[in-house]
Formats: structure tokens, C-alpha cells, sequence
């Protein structure tokens, strides 16, 4: 718990958590405990380690510290828990020479550890002037509770001053309850009658009442008898629920004839504790009370049935439940129904339903649910092929919760058979529902395959293949497949249908395929929804995921289809996710979903989604339900030059702790195109504001000036560089090295002119080793440039700012980040940003650095240049290379 | 001493005859006292009392006067301020002069035989004492979370409100919210199989370390504005700052039971409860190598595991639990419109669950609702002692397994560590005089 270090050293000890080894030096802490230099800390801390240690050596230096009025209590704290008898005779010893608060401490610490041997110095304290010590020491004497302990507590109880009533009362309570747990029930039945007296306090008294429930079992039946006829409302009260754990024979029977004489609320109290001992004797009393005039005592008692009710008393629910006078009476019954445990119940509530009417043939459909009546599988065939389309619904859900896979032939002919769209829909559920019940997954589909072979009609078999489409195994996507090369339409589009509600990912090629080839319309919009959705799987790779929805993006040209692209997107939680999105924030039609997939995934990617736009920041709220605080003013002060507002760091540092740890949330309400808007933020998300100019808000990072090409696509026009290794091909710079010519140094293309300011594009392809994008660099000999370089690697450095030939690293981004969002061989975007003294960079959309330059030698123009490195052969390639130049 | 004001006799108290300590009613008797369509009359009001009311105090003193049969009468606090803001409050609301303050709760509680009961919202460290205090003074017993700082004041709580046989609630809501209630119920009832794991949220801040410096000494105020000593009560003595009495007490090993009691006060009785473990503690504690115990598995006797977590991973709000079984699971945590379940169609029970529960244990969906009740039922609320000092057993045993920095077995039964004396030595902490267990 403590750093070990310094403590010779006398300085106060900080924090650390107790290191299991090295083990703590105890002759360092009694050292630092006999100095008389050494802090009061100092000493109180080596008493917080030596009670987890626990070493008797200690003890002597303890004991001295026991009479130290500052340091009496950690000398305690450290002695109270050691097993070693020193230790007690060290509090022994003190309490025999102490006077004060410091004695009735120690009196305490030896009543804590219930020291026998103290019992006579104890007693000597009883009759001593100081009432405080008296008062702890009566406390110890209870809690140790030897015999003679416990005479003396009895000599206590005789005529106790006023201020020692309680400790009086509370120490003989607690020598009570340990003679109980000794068994000597003779003993504290004698006590807690004593303190049964109205010469006690209440709650005394209550206690003591209590406890001989507890001691005199024998007496017991009458006590409670005599405290439920009395006036006192508590006492009844505990001596009620006392009669629910109480042992022994004939208690529920006296109790139960006792019930009808009782006023209602009481015999609420006793029904109920009737209920928990579970004894059916009491039952005819419970039934009778079951028609009692008082509704609650009507509802207890209804209650109490479903714990020891029998086959008769669930006869009484069933009429309970539809004739009862009061609601909650027909609850309880229901309620009881479920729970009761009692033979034919089930058969009985199965036949009930042939009289009932359809509300009664609903309650007792979900009862029967509930019970897991495995017999009910029958009825609820029956009743879900009924005319009734509620009770079939219920039959349905039932046999959706409880029906077994033998049930499966039969839910399936029914199925076939039926009309009404709810109810078929309702059969699928259920057939879905029964087949997950088979074991073996690749079987689950069997019984609906046979039943679509030999199916006659097209609504039958379109039925189905809703349910293949449900349970979604291999064979089921293999009928269905074939199933949509029906000539039947209508069976076509159930078969497309089923594809849409594929449990897994299985489907998904399949309805994008769907999506981009058919002309049917219906299945076009049917394999857009399906695809949307089984796209946002968790289990679908990532990648695969934005491919698809990719697709689906390319097509999609209602609002209401982007939309539903969005809604998936932004459950991918992957950095390549948001270009995909950013484009759809200036639709207006779409520009809330894109906001919040924008946000949704930023969040999940843990990165600061510093591309959401808001025109203007109204206020700012922060806090927890009822306590918050107006943080208007400070999140508006965090505006920067350029322009926008970034929160980050810890909340409760920025504003102050308003609601004293609670979980608390920030509520932000700005403007967005005319319209307030609020966000909330969990406690610590940092996120950014950007505030609109006085222009109407274009796409982030939009700077003053126009992009011109650095490269006219066609030849090396303003670069400078060796012919042998660079080229231009298909519109792209090549840099290509080989094993017969190798590099002696690093090579470099670089610009003829030079560039102070600007923000450059371009898109790289780094086939293998390392490359990099020179930028603000000098030229050597050679073609060798030294400078900044946003680095270009295979395996680690993508991202970073390096500055080559000069000082190295000088920013770094870890590489498990930046992998996220790169394409390994394949062409990414860079953008560099350099202004002032500013370096940042971006791959793909997502930052990877952003650094200001400190030395104030090192230059901010020069030339931009690309990189061939030394080592084996390598290739890379470079395009669509832009720069705008800043002021 | 007594704050002045409330030593002025009123001319209601005047009226009623004794001025202090007389009769089961309400302190003041106006046409009040009559009740109406939002309250009881006063004879069935339940009298409570408040101890060291403040932020989180002041939320549930509002949720308390919301009860349409409850009449708070009194504030004790140490510190001036709190006793006039508190008392302020009260007499606003009644529009009366009536609610008394005290600083010391030894004379406060003998004091009012009339209070039925008090609200306890000190600081963590004062939750056990006080409420032992009060329980022997014959007062029902409210208290905020975490309810004790060691086993052993677990244990004492027990002991002391089975002694008096008084009504005791600790002030972890959530295990009367509907959504948590559900997901528990949804354990307990088979629902979801054979239960396997619980998941038990612990706060995102603070750590399992704790703090054992001392602030900077800074002059001790008077008794009457902090009374300094009774702040620290049973705790070990140290130099006032003014920080810790605004609530920079977290964090400190003295006061505090670090990220993992800050939740785990909640979290582990929803878990507990939901694996029908409430009424025991767990076998082992297996050490985890960082600074606040998250993914710390605890293991129960009947093989199911609880493991601690923090963040996000299976909540999207704070002091979540989740429970998997072998047939689904089901997690909540605030801020959810409805709980999480691995199968949405476990929704269309939430109505029926939550309506069997009440049905079969009588409790209200609301925890002030429900130790109301149980007051005068003299019924056990549902986070009675028991399941407070079990649940907190959970906690300490984790802090103390991570300030060994080993793992820990633990007999539920004995309540004792297995063949490891310096964690047994770590379930007590001596006492400061004058105060005992």
C-alpha cells in the first residue's frame, strides 16, 4: 500500500498500492515509530502497514504509542487485528493505566476482538466515575459475554443511569444472541424478558420481544398470540412475521384458526406469513379468507393459493381470475395460476378453454405459456387453426415459446392451409421458432424442405420460404435459390423476400447481385432493404461491408434509399467509412442521417469526428438530472483562430464537477441551416465545432486559393530527377529501383520550384520498401534532398513526419492506427498541410500527424520531392498530385 | 449543541404542550395534520429525519417528500451551511418554520422519539455508523451507498438491525427500476437458461488504488460552521482542508471505496440478486494486473463467475449488469429506454415479468415507495442489510485483492479469507473513539 522507499529518510509517505513483495521491513517502521523526528504522518502510516502485517515485533512500540493522545487510535488500528496474544495483553495492560478517551478507545479495540482474559479488568470499570469508560466497557462485556460477563451486564440492568441505558440494553442484547447461538436458550430467554419490561425504552423493548420469539420457541406460539390480539401496531406487525420462519409443530394450524378474528390488515400480514411456512393446514383457512368482505384481505389470500394451493384451490383461481371482485384480485389469480404446484392444473386450465370466451382463452393460453405446459401443444394447435384471429395469435406465440420440434409437421400443414395474412405470418414465427429447437442446425430446414416439395398451392409454398428464409441454413439457401428461378412471380418475389431476412450474411452476395442486375422493380427494392441490413451484421468483414454498401451507394438516388444506406454505414465502425459519408452532410434532404452515421461512427472509432459542421454554437449545458451548470460562456471561450471549437480532456476539469460524480452529459443546442439542433455528449467525448464564417458553410478545410496540377499527367514537366529511375506511365509518376542497379543513398523527383505555404494532394501506390513525399526541403548533391518527409513505408511508418538527413522522427502516429485506414498496395490519398509553423497530414481523410515547428533555423521553403530508398528493389507511383499555395 | 433556531419555542409547539420529544405525531399540527388528496392524514405519516444531506442527499430527500405519506422534520449535519440549506428547503416546501437542526446525532436522535425514521447521505464513511447509531436509537434507517467501508461494518449492520428488528434500506435504486428488474428477473427465472456469467459495470473513474496522502493542512473552522471531528467520525484523525468537506473525499482510502465500491455498491447487488446470490459472497477473487479491476472474475459456489467491467464494452450507459445463460441474456444500465436482450422478442414479457414480480413479492417499483411500505409492514425491503453487506462483501474482497495484488479465496460461510491473514486482517479497520460498532 505504501512506496518503501524514504522512509528512513522521514519524508511523508504517498501513495502506492502494497506491493506483495518486496515484504515490508518492520524494523524500518518501529524505527520510524520510535523517532522522535519523524512526522505524525510518517508514524500513522507505518501503523496502516503493520496492520496488514501483522508482525509481533511491532507490538512493543505499539503498546508504548497507545497512551500518545495523537497517536493512541493508529497504535489500535494497527494492534486490533493482530492474532498475537501480546497484542491483547498490550490493550490489557493500556486499559489498566489510561483514563479518557484514549482508555475507552483501547476498551473498544478489546471489546472488538472479544478478549476473555479483560473480563475482570472490565468489570472493575463498571462502577469507576467516568461513565464513557463504563459505558464502552459494558459494550466490550457484551460482545465477550463469558458468564461472568454476563453477570455482570445482569447487575447492570438492575438500576442503570440514564446515560448508560442504551449500552446497557444493546451490550445484554448482544450476550443474548450468543447464548442463543451456544444453545443456552434457558439463559437469554431469562435477559430479553428482562429487557421486555416497560421500564425500557421502545425500541428495547422491541428487540428483546424479538429475540425471545427467537430463544423461548416453546413460548413463542403464545407471545405472538398475545402481541397480535394487542394494541401495539409493530409489535403485531413482527410478531406476524415472525410466525413465518417460527419452528415447530401445530403453529401454522393455531395461526391459521386464529386468521378470521383479526382486524383486515393484520390478517393480510398473517396470510401472507401463512403462505411462506407452506404448510397446506393452513389452506382451508386461506380459501375461506379468500371471500373475506375486505378486498385486500380477498387478494392476499388469492396469492397465498398459488404457493399451497391444490388442485381444488386452482379451480377457485380459474373463477378468480374472471369473477373477481376487484382487479387486483383477478391478477393475483392469474398470477397464482402461473406459480401454483398442483397436479391436473394443466389439464384443468386446457379444458377451461372450451367454454371460455376469447379473452378468457387468451388469458389462458399465456398462462399455460408460462407454466410450460408441454400438454397444452394440442390445444394450441387446435386453437391456432381456430376462426378467432386473436386467439390464434396467442396460440401462435405459444407455440413459438413452447412448442417442441415434434410440432413442426403440423405447424406446417397448418400453415399451408391458412388464409389470413396474420395468422400466416404468425405460423412462419412459429415454425421458425420450433425449428431452432432442433439440435442439429443442418436438419433444422428438413421438415419445411419436404413440405415445399409436396406443397400444391403458391401461397403454400411462398409461406414456406418465409420460414426457410427464417431459419437461413445451407439447404434453405439452396431451395431458395432455386426457388427464384420460378416462373411463378409470386414465387420469385417470396424467395427474394426470404433472402432479405437471412439470419446471417449468407445471403448478402446474393442480393447485391439481385440489386444491380434485375429489372424487376420489386426486387430491386426488396434486395436494396435486404442488403442494407445484412450488410450492418457485426459478423461481415468490414471491408466486404463498405464494398457492398458502396454498390448499393451508387445506385441509390432517392433520399429515402440513402437514408437507409446511411443507417447501416453508420454501424461500421471503420475509418473508411466516413469519406463515404461526408458527401451526403451538404445534402439537405439526407443531412441529419449523415450527421449522426458521421458521429455514430466517429465515436465508435474513438477518433474526434472534427468534420461535423454546426453554423453556430448557442449554449452549452452540463451535469446530471436536476444538477447542471451553464457552461455557455467557457466552451465558447475554447474557439481558435481558426475558427472552431475543440472540447477535449476531462469534463469535469474544463467546467467543474457539478453534480459530485454522477455520470454526467453535455448538452449542446446549436443552429444548423436555420433550424436548432441539440446533441448530447457522454462525460469526456472530445469532439470539435466548426462556426460558420460569414459565408454559408462550405466542406471542411476549405482555404483561400485554387488547386493547380504539379503534374501534368503525361510527363516529368517542373521535375528534376534521375531518367533511369523515374517515368511517367499511364498517367502516373514511376520510381522504380533494381537489384542491378542499386541505390548507393536515398534517391529523390523533386520540383524545380520551391513551396513556403500551401496545401498539397495527391494519391500514392507504394508496390513494396519505402518511399515518402518530400516537402519544405533542401536539394544536396546527387539528387539528395534533405528536409521534411511524410513518410511512405510497407510495415511501419506510413504517416509519420520524418525529417530526412536532419533530426529523424520528429512525429509520430502508432502504426496499429494508421492501418485502419490505409490500402496496403494499393492507391491512398495523402494531404499535406504545411502553414506557418504548422505540418499536418492526412491519409485517406484520416489525420495521422500535426506538429509546429520549434527550432526557428530550420527552413519553411523548399522543394517538394518524392523518395526512392535504398535497399532492395522497389516501386512506387504517385498521381493526381495537386497544390494549393496559402498566404 | 443545538443550531439557536431550533431551541425558539413556536407558538405550534407552544400549543401542542411538550416542546420536544412527547408524541408519535408530527412535529407541527396544522389543518395539514387532516391529510388530503396528496397526502395521509398525520397519523399515518411516517416521521423521518435527514443525516448529512447534500447533492445526492438532496435528490433523495425530494424523492422522499414526494411520498404522499411522509413529513420530514429534521436535519442533523456538521456543517452550518447544510443545516440552514437543507432546513431552508424543507420549510419552503411545507410553507412552515417547523423543520429543527442539529450537529451532533447522539443529541438529535434520543432527542425526537416523534421521528420514525432518518435519511441518511453523509459520506461513504459515516454510511455504517450512522445508520447503527440511528437502528439503536429505534429509528428505521434509509442510507446512501456504498453502505459500509469494511466487512466488518457490513457485518455490524446486520447484526444491529436484526437486534431491534428494524426496517433498513440501502439506497441502491436500480434493483427497484423496471429495466434492471427485468434483467434480474429474467436471470431468476430461468429465462435465459442456466445462468454462467454476470457482467458487473464499475465506475470509469478513480481507481482500485487508493489515496493515502494528506491534503495541506488548513485552519479548522469552528465547530458550529464544520465541526471537523465528527466529519471524520470513526475515521482515523488527519488535518482539516476545506476539499473534503465539498466532496474531495473520493479517492482517499479512508473515506472512499475506490471505482470499484463507487458502482459495485450498485452493480454487484444487481448481479448478486439477478444470480440469486444475494444472500452469500464468492469463493475467489482472481487478481488482474491493472489500476482498477477491470475484467476481474469472481467466482461463486454454485460455479457461476461474475467479472468486473469498466467502459463501454457491454453498456452503452453507467452502472450496468448483464447476465448470460446458455438459452440468452439480458443486460441494463442507465439511460436505456427498454433492457438489452439478445432476443428482442424477450420484450413482448417486459409488461407480464415485471408484473409477476410485483405480484409475487409485493414490492413497489419505486426503492423510497418500498422501504415506505416496509416500514409499515415491518416486511423486509429489497436491499435489506443482508443483501447490502453481501453485496459490499463483494467489493471489499476485490479492493482488497487488488491492494494485495493476488488472487483471494474466500469462505462465504465463516466470512473469512482462506489461508491469507493479511486480507483477513483487512476486512476491519479500527474505530476512533468514541465511536464503536
Amino acid at each position: 500500500m505504501f512506496k518503501r522507499t524514504l522512509i528512513i529518510t522521514l519524508l511523508a509517505i504517498s501513495t502506492a498500492a502494497l506491493a506483495a513483495e518486496p515484504k515490508v521491513d518492520t524494523a524500518k517502521l518501529i524505527g520510524v515509530l520510535k523517532s522522535p523526528e519523524a512526522p505524525l504522518k510518517a508514524k500513522s502510516d507505518a501503523c496502516r502497514e503493520l496492520a496488514i502485517t501483522g508482525d509481533p515485533k511491532a507490538i512493543p512500540v505499539l503498546a508504548d504509542l497507545l497512551s500518545d493522545a495523537k497517536l493512541s487510535h493508529m497504535a489500535r488500528y494497527a494492534l486490533e487485528p493482530m492474532e498475537d496474544e501480546s497484542a491483547g495483553a498490550a490493550l490489557r495492560d493500556a486499559m489498566g493505566n489510561l483514563k479518557g478517551q484514549l482508555q475507552v478507545g483501547v476498551i473498544n479495540s478489546i471489546g472488538a476482538r472479544r478478549d476473555k482474559k479483560a473480563v475482570d479488568a472490565l468489570i472493575k470499570l463498571l462502577k469507576g466515575a467516568d461513565q464513557d469508560a463504563a459505558s464502552a466497557a459494558i459494550g466490550a462485556l457484551g460482545k465477550i459475554a463469558t458468564p461472568k460477563a454476563i453477570d455482570a451486564l445482569a447487575g447492570c440492568r438492575k438500576a442503570p443511569p440514564a446515560k448508560l441505558q442504551w449500552a446497557v440494553a444493546d451490550a445484554s442484547l448482544t450476550a443474548a444472541e450468543q447464548l442463543v447461538a451456544q444453545g443456552k436458550t434457558t439463559e437469554a430467554t431469562a435477559i430479553y424478558a428482562e429487557l421486555n419490561a416497560p421500564a425500557w425504552p421502545r425500541q428495547v423493548r422491541l428487540g428483546a420481544f424479538s429475540g425471545l420469539l427467537n430463544a423461548d420457541s416453546a413460548k413463542a406460539p403464545d407471545r405472538i398470540a398475545e402481541a397480535i390480539n394487542g394494541k401495539d401496531a409493530i409489535l403485531r406487525a413482527v410478531a406476524i412475521a415472525k410466525i413465518a420462519t417460527l419452528k415447530g409443530d401445530g403453529i401454522s394450524s393455531q395461526f391459521a384458526s386464529a386468521l378470521p378474528k383479526l382486524p383486515a390488515v393484520a390478517q393480510v400480514m398473517l396470510i401472507d406469513a401463512l403462505a411462506e411456512r407452506n404448510d397446506p393446514v393452513a389452506r382451508p383457512a386461506i380459501v375461506k379468507a379468500a371471500d373475506h368482505s375486505a378486498a385486500a384481505v380477498r387478494t392476499a389470500a388469492i396469492k397465498a393459493l398459488g404457493r399451497l394451493g391444490d388442485e381444488a384451490c386452482a379451480k377457485l383461481l380459474c373463477k378468480r381470475m374472471v369473477d373477481g371482485k376487484t382487479d387486483p384480485e383477478k391478477q393475483a389469480a392469474k398470477s397464482s395460476l402461473r406459480a401454483i404446484n398442483a397436479k391436473g392444473v394443466n389439464a384443468m386450465l386446457i379444458k377451461r378453454m372450451d367454454a371460455a370466451d376469447s379473452g378468457l382463452k387468451i388469458e389462458l393460453i399465456n398462462i399455460l405459456i408460462d407454466r410450460k405446459a408441454a400438454l397444452a401443444t394440442e390445444t394450441l394447435l387446435a386453437q391456432a387453426s381456430g376462426k378467432d384471429p386473436k386467439v390464434a395469435a396467442a396460440a401462435f406465440k405459444g407455440l413459438m415459446r413452447i412448442g417442441s420440434p415434434k410440432e413442426m409437421p403440423a405447424i406446417l400443414t397448418l400453415l399451408t392451409k391458412l388464409q389470413d395474412d396474420t395468422a400466416k405470418r404468425n405460423a412462419q414465427l412459429a415454425a421458425i421458432a420450433v425449428s431452432r429447437k432442433i439440435t442439429e442446425p443442418t436438419k433444422r430446414a428438413d421438415s419445411v424442405l419436404d413440405a415445399l416439395k409436396n406443397a400444391e398451392s403458391t401461397p403454400a409454398k411462398c409461406s414456406l420460404l418465409a420460414v426457410l428464409g427464417g431459419i437461413g441454413n445451407a439447404k434453405a439457401f439452396d431451395a431458395v435459390n432455386a426457388a427464384r428461378k420460378s416462373n411463378d412471380p409470386d414465387i420469385c418475389n417470396a424467395a427474394v423476400r426470404a433472402l432479405t431476412v437471412w439470419p446471417d450474411a449468407t445471403a448478402v452476395d446474393t442480393l447485391l447481385d439481385i440489386f444491380a442486375s434485375t429489372k424487376n422493380p420489386t426486387h430491386k427494392a426488396l434486395a436494396f432493404r435486404g442488403a442494407v441490413r445484412l450488410l450492418s451484421i457485426p459478423e461481415l468483414d468490414k471491408g466486404k461491408a463498405l464494398d457492398g454498401y458502396k454498390k448499393l451507394l451508387a445506385k441509390a438516388k432517392q433520399p429515402g434509399e440513402i437514408k437507409l444506406v446511411l443507417s447501416g454505414l453508420s454501424t461500421i465502425a471503420d475509418p473508411a467509412a466516413l469519406p463515404m459519408i461526408r458527401p451526403y452532410l451538404s445534402q439537405k434532404p439526407v443531412q441529419k442521417e449523415a450527421t449522426a452515421a458521421l458521429r455514430k461512427v466517429s465515436k465508435a472509432l474513438t477518433v474526434r469526428p472534427d468534420d461535423i459542421i454546426y453554423t453556430k454554437f448557442i449554449k452549452g449545458v452540463y451535469g446530471f438530472e436536476d444538477q447542471v451548470v451553464d457552461v455557455t460562456s467557457k466552451i465558447a471561450a475554447r474557439k481558435n483562430s481558426a475558427g472552431t471549437i475543440d472540447v477535449t480532456g476531462k469534463y469535469n476539469g474544463l467546467f467543474g464537477d457539478p453534480a459530485d460524480r454522477e455520470f454526467k452529459v453535455l448538452l449542446i443546442t446549436y443552429e444548423l441551416n436555420g433550424k436548432q439542433q441539440t446533441v448530447k455528449f457522454i462525460e469526456n467525448t472530445p469532439f470539435t465545432m466548426k462556426l460558420a464564417g460569414p459565408k454559408k458553410a462550405d466542406p471542411p478545410k476549405k482555404l483561400s486559393g485554387e488547386f493547380k496540377p504539379l503534374f501534368d499527367g503525361k510527363t516529368l514537366t517542373g521535375w528534376k530527377g534521375r531518367k533511369s529511375l523515374w517515368s511517367v506511365q499511364d498517367g502516373a509518376i514511376v520510381g522504380q529501383t533494381s537489384a542491378a542497379a542499386a541505390l548507393k543513398h536515398n534517391d529523390f523527383l523533386y520540383t524545380e520550384k520551391e513551396y513556403e505555404n500551401f496545401e498539397l494532394t495527391l494519391s500514392y501506390k507504394l508496390v513494396n520498401h519505402n518511399s515518402g513525399v518530400q516537402i519544405r526541403s533542401q536539394v544536396r548533391d546527387d539528387f539528395i534532398i534533405t528536409g521534411y518527409q511524410a513518410d511512405i513505408a510497407e510495415k511501419r511508418y506510413t504517416g509519420i513526419l520524418y525529417d530526412e538527413g536532419r533530426r529523424g522522427i520528429i512525429a509520430k502516429v502508432k502504426p496499429e492506427v494508421v492501418s485502419k485506414f490505409i490500402k496496403p498496395k494499393e492507391w491512398n490519398d495523402y494531404r499535406i498541410v504545411c502553414q506557418g509553423k504548422e505540418i499536418k497530414f492526412w491519409i485517406n481523410g484520416q489525420p495521422t500527424i500535426s506538429y509546429t515547428e520549434k527550432k526557428a533555423s530550420i527552413p519553411s521553403k523548399g522543394v517538394i520531392a518524392f523518395q526512392l530508398h535504398k535497399g532492395p528493389p522497389m516501386k512506387v507511383l504517385f498521381k493526381n498530385i495537386q497544390i494549393k499555395e496559402l498566404p | 449543541m443545538n443550531d439557536s433556531s431550533s431551541n425558539k419555542v413556536t407558538r405550534r409547539s407552544f400549543l401542542k404542550g411538550a416542546a420536544v420529544g412527547a408524541v408519535a405525531l408530527p412535529y407541527a399540527i396544522t389543518s395539514d395534520a387532516l391529510g388530503g388528496p396528496n397526502k395521509a392524514p398525520a397519523s399515518e405519516r411516517i416521521v423521518f429525519g435527514g443525516i448529512g444531506i447534500r447533492n445526492r442527499g438532496m435528490h433523495d430527500l425530494r424523492w422522499l417528500m414526494r411520498q404522499k405519506d411522509v413529513q420530514f422534520v429534521a436535519i442533523c449535519d456538521i456543517q452550518q451551511a447544510q443545516r440552514k440549506r437543507i432546513s431552508s428547503h424543507v420549510n419552503s416546501q411545507y410553507r412552515n418554520r417547523d423543520c429543527k437542526t442539529y450537529r451532533d446525532m447522539r443529541e438529535f436522535l434520543p432527542a425526537r422519539p416523534d421521528i420514525d425514521a432518518v435519511l441518511i447521505a453523509t459520506g461513504d464513511r459515516w454510511h455504517a455508523m450512522a445508520s447503527i447509531t440511528a437502528m439503536r436509537a429505534g429509528k428505521d434507517v434509509y442510507t446512501e451507498k456504498p453502505s459500509c467501508m469494511t466487512i466488518a461494518e457490513g457485518q455490524a449492520v446486520v447484526e444491529t438491525a436484526e437486534r431491534y428488528g428494524r426496517i433498513y434500506q440501502t439506497g441502491v435504486q436500480r434493483v427497484s427500476e423496471p429495466n434492471h428488474v427485468f434483467a434480474m428477473e429474467m436471470a431468476r427465472t430461468g429465462r435465459l437458461g442456466k445462468i454462467h456469467t454476470a457482467y458487473a459495470q464499475i465506475a470509469p473513474w478513480n481507481a482500485a488504488k487508493m489515496r493515502h496522502d494528506w491534503l495541506p493542512e488548513e485552519p479548522e473552522p469552528a465547530k458550529e460552521i464544520v465541526d471537523w471531528d465528527m466529519w471524520l467520525g470513526p475515521c482515523p484523525w488527519r488535518p482539516y482542508n476545506k476539499s473534503y468537506v465539498r466532496g474531495g473525499w473520493r479517492g482517499h482510502y479512508d473515506f472512499h471505496t475506490s471505482c470499484i465500491g463507487e458502482w459495485g455498491a450498485h452493480t454487484f447487488a444487481q448481479a448478486q440478486i439477478g444470480l440469486s446470490c444475494e444472500n452469500t459472497s464468492p469463493v475467489e477473487y482472481n487478481y488482474v494486473d491493472n489500476d482498477s479491476g477491470d475484467g476481474m472474475t469472481v467466482r461463486f459456489a454454485n460455479g457461476v463467475k461474475m467479472i468486473l467491467s469498466r467502459g463501454n464494452k457491454w453498456w452503452r450507459g453507467p452502472c450496468g449488469e448483464r447476465f448470460d445463460g446458455t438459452e440468452g441474456w439480458a443486460a441494463a444500465a442507465d439511460g436505456y429506454s427498454r433492457p438489452a436482450v439478445s432476443d428482442p422478442s424477450m420484450l413482448g414479457e417486459f409488461k407480464k415479468v415485471l408484473s409477476d414480480y410485483v405480484a409475487r413479492t409485493g414490492r413497489a417499483l419505486d426503492h423510497m415507495r418500498n422501504l415506505v411500505d416496509c416500514i409499515k409492514s415491518r416486511r423486509q425491503t429489497v436491499a435489506n442489510p443482508t443483501v447490502m453487506h453481501r453485496s459490499m462483501s463483494t467489493v471489499h474482497g476485490a479492493n482488497i485483492c487488488m491492494w494485495l495484488k493476488r488472487t483471494l479465496r474466500y469462505d462465504p460461510v465463516k466470512e473469512e479469507f482462506i489461508n491469507d491473514q493479511e486480507a483477513n486482517r483487512l476486512r476491519s479497520r479500527a474505530i476512533r473513539q468514541p465511536w464503536r460498532l
